[in-house]
């Protein structure tokens, strides 16, 4: 099983860039892709799911074209696009029953894949109202289980846990992880903590291009001594910030704590501290802001 | 805020945004070819507006009068529809949402659609009057031009018209029953009306109803007309025709010398009556607004099945002990599961009435004398459910779900054939009744033409959704087409055997357009699938 995207370019209409020269190969796993807004999250997602047409390069499932056959990936594919709507007069389970049959799956078998999901996202009792009075949370579920019917060998969620709160973004993390195994999880989001504990692979991607790929891990060693934290007085922090990046600020009784990322020692007070991801995170996404203001 | 700059704004960026859409550019292009041949030559056998026997020659005058007159009855009709999308999409995009939370006024908010929608009429006039002038002189029946002459007729008489025609297009689409299927047919048969009324002679009645049924200017351009020929031919002011008159062979069309109206200050004062109209229309429209206001920009719910307000709704978390198995079958395409659900997609939103009424006319197509069934109760069977023909391939757009159905697999060779398929059911279903009753009486020709009619016109209906992503295209032609064809019993338009004369060569060329459009409808699909 193998997804290979080679130097894929999208160019909307008017000109600006979604994606450029794109390359990327993935095993079996949990791609966690991380961007600022606009970065071409969503872009990616979509040619990878076959819905968007791409402006160069070119995407491979298993060797095959994607763009020139679609279908061989599709059968495969599970997709949970950022931003969708559902048909409101149908119920939950009707809706499921459409997005089945479109899928291939029809009769018993379809009754009791959508009954299992329907189970797992909890909308068991909601099933027989139409989805068109559904909170946006649990609109999002109903994704969620559509994308599953078909035991995806390839998963695209795209934000998938925007609109839960705290508790269910936790659950959903874990779902994810539980359905990963002999499959390609793909999963985007500008919130490090959706990915940091379950990927198996970060890739960090601003203006459409990608910044790197790595196993967290490495990420993690590689920004070995570059995090630290210090006390400072609140009105220092404009001039810290003009300075360094600091990633995060508590407001303590004796001061400002922050967490600056910096290859040099801020500071006679900073002490090294442990980097996490969302540091390496803001680190990169600095980094490649200032090259390209450069 | 200030009144009139939040006005202008409104209608520039509206304006603005919309005459950079395509279908902007294929309704001007429509009108400047349908200009040029409005006012047809000398020798292209027909004409479009005469008196009696008699056309003007083109000078300005006449020629500035043909065009007032193709505007007020032509981009009328088709500028509605042009115009008739400007709220629905600021609720599509939530713009109504951001409008809601802003003090702008809802009188402010559709004055300025108003506005907009009359500013891309007036767009269009604009480019029909240089038409008119380089039409003038291709014809070069008399080549002096005079630009008051050409341009006071679409002025006085065709802008007050486009403004009530903008009005509605905005009372329309803030109406509930009127924003969907329902409104875009009701607006035929208003424009119609609006049509018949002002050729209402009313000459003889007292000055002050004079002219003020006269919405588009038709009367009062051909009295004019007329009066000048009278003297010299007498000829009978009713004996005015509007429209494509063939000229039969032998008949030769006389011309005569118009010089143009006389712009009487009651005229004018007429014509201010109707601005004044369409400004009642805009205040009806804000009361209407306000009503509705909560309702149409909230965040799409289902209609009439809402849970009552009283049922907490409760939101049980994920499941964590649930565990998904892996899925036991291998998925295989099949095209009966996906037709049936097509088939719920396509029926689920109706109400009861739809269903009754349905019924009724497939009953009263069996128990009607076949003339009365043919002639009427057909069109009304295949009028009914043109929500659902119109759906078709608009549906997953509208409802942005695209991303997930286009990415099924083989959705091409299942998916698109189930909602076609639910579309000619639905057509052979509303014909059942008309289907037997020609059978029975041995009319083959009918029967024929009656079967392609089932395909037509779902066919029709998806080539138009799937380019377009809109209902409203194949609405409005649909409907004029209807009208045009099967109503007036027009055997030459009839692709559904509403004339006991309709031929298979008829039918024939039907058939070969609804192959034309499946073609069209495959590679329309295709191309909304990927973009
Ligand atoms: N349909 C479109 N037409 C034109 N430009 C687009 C379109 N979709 C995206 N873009 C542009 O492409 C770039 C990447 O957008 P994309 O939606 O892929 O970002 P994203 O990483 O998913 O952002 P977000 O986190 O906000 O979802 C942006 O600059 C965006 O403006
Ligand atoms: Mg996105």
């Amino acid at each position: 099983m193998q997804l290979s995207i080679g130097t894929l370019s999208k160019q909307y209409r008017g000109g600006v860039w979604g994606l450029r020269d794109f390359s990327i190969d993935l095993k079996p796993g949990i791609l966690g892709l991380l961007g600022p807004n606009g970065a071409g999250k969503s872009t990616l997602m979509r040619i990878l799911a076959t819905v968007t047409k791409p402006t160069a390069g070119e995407v491979r499932w298993n060797g095959i074209d994607t763009t020139k056959e679609p279908n061989a990936l599709r059968e495969v594919l599970g997709y949970l696009p950022q931003d969708f709507g559902v048909y409101p007069h149908l119920t939950a389970q009707e809706f499921l029953e459409y997005l089945a049959a479109a899928k291939g799956l029809h009769g018993p078998a379809a009754k009791k894949r959508i009954e299992e999901l329907l189970l797992l996202v909890n909308l068991m009792d909601a099933r027989q109202r139409q989805v068109g009075g559904f909170s946006g949370g649990m609109r999002q579920r109903v994704g969620i289980a559509a994308a599953l019917l078909n035991d995806p060998k390839l998963l695209i969620v795209d934000e998938p846990t925007a609109g839960l709160d705290p508790e269910e973004r936790v659950r959903f993390r874990n779902l994810l992880s539980d359905l990963s195994g002999e499959r390609i999880v793909i999963l985007s989001t500008h919130i490090v903590s959706d990915v940091e504990s379950i990927a198996t692979g970060i890739a960090l991607i601003n203006r459409g291009k990608l910044l790197m790929h790595a196993p967290p891990e490495d990420l993690l060693t590689k920004a070995e001594g570059k995090v630290w934290e210090m006390t400072i007085a609140a009105e220092q922090l404009s001039t810290l910030r003009q300075q360094y990046l600091v990633t995060a600020v508590v407001r303590r009784a004796d001061g400002m704590r922050v967490r600056i990322v910096s290859e040099t020692s801020p500071g006679s007070s900073a002490l090294p501290a442990t980097p996490s991801l969302e540091d390496i995170y803001l680190w990169y996404v600095a980094y490649d802001r200032e090259r390209a203001a450069a | 805020m200030n009144f009139l700059p939040v006005l202008y704004h409104i209608a520039r960026a509206d304006f603005l945004e919309r005459v950079r859409r395509p279908s902007f550019f294929i309704v001007l292009i429509i009108s400047l070819y349908g200009g040029y041949f409005f006012a047809p030559s000398a020798d292209a056998g027909y004409v479009t507006v005469a008196i009696g026997n008699y056309r003007g020659i083109y000078n300005s005058a006449w020629i500035g009068a043909v065009f007032s007159l193709m505007c007020s009855t032509f981009l009328s009709l088709i500028g509605f529809y042009l115009v008739k999308n400007s709220i629905a999409r600021d609720r599509e995009t939530n713009v109504a949402l951001l409008l809601a939370s802003t003090r702008l006024t809802g009188f402010q908010y559709l004055l300025g659609k108003t506005f907009s929608n009359f500013a891309v009429l007036s767009a269009i006039v604009g480019a029909l009057l240089v038409t008119a002038v380089v039409t003038q002189l291709i014809r070069a029946e008399d080549t002096s031009i005079d630009l008051w002459q050409i341009a006071s007729p679409s002025l006085i008489m065709a802008l007050p018209m486009l403004l009530v025609i903008s009005t509605i297009a905005v009372f329309f689409e803030i109406t509930p029953l009127l924003r969907g299927a329902l409104g875009n047919v009701a607006y035929f048969f208003l424009w119609n009306a609006i049509l018949i009324i002002s050729l209402v002679p009313t000459e003889g009645r007292g000055k002050l109803v004079t002219g003020l049924n006269d919405l588009p200017g038709i009367t009062r351009l051909f009295e004019s007309m007329a009066k000048e020929l009278e003297p010299t031919m007498g000829v009978l002011s009713e004996n005015v025709s509007l429209g494509i008159q063939i000229i039969t062979d032998g008949a030769t069309n006389a011309t005569y010398v118009w010089s143009g109206m006389d712009w009487h200050p009651s005229l004018i004062l007429e014509r201010l009556v109707w601005i004044a109209l369409a400004l009642g229309i805009v205040s009806l429209a804000t009361l209407v607004f306000r009503r509705s206001e909560s309702l149409s920009i909230s965040p799409p719910k289902a209609k009439g099945t809402e849970p009552p307000a009283s049922e907490v709704v409760v939101v049980e978390p994920l499941n964590t002990h649930a565990r998904l198995t892996r899925l036991d079958v291998t998925p295989k395409m099949s095209f009966l599961p996906l037709l049936r659900t097509e088939i719920w997609l396509a029926t689920r939103g109706l109400n009861r009435w739809w269903y009754f009424g349905m019924a009724a006319l497939i009953l009263v197509t069996l128990v009607t004398p076949l003339t009365v069934a043919r002639q009427y109760i057909l069109p009304l069977a295949w009028i009914w459910p043109i929500a659902i023909w119109s759906a078709m391939g608009t549906r997953e757009p509208k409802h942005r779900v695209e991303q997930i159905i286009f990415s099924a697999p083989h959705s091409l060779r299942y998916q698109l054939p189930a909602m076609w398929g639910t579309g000619i059911i639905i057509a052979a279903i509303a014909g059942a009744g008309m289907g037997a009753r020609f059978l029975l009486a041995g009319e083959m020709n009918s029967l024929f033409a009656w079967s392609v009619g089932i395909l037509f016109i779902p066919t029709f209906a998806l080539a138009a959704g799937v380019w377009t992503g809109r209902a409203l295209l194949f609405e409005a032609v649909y409907v004029a087409l209807w009208y045009i064809g099967p109503m007036n019993q027009v055997p030459f338009i009839d692709f559904m055997g509403a004339t006991p004369e309709v031929t298979p060569a008829i039918t024939l060329s039907f058939a070969i357009a609804t192959a034309a459009l499946a073609v069209l409808a495959v590679a329309g699909r295709r191309r909304q699938m990927m973009t």
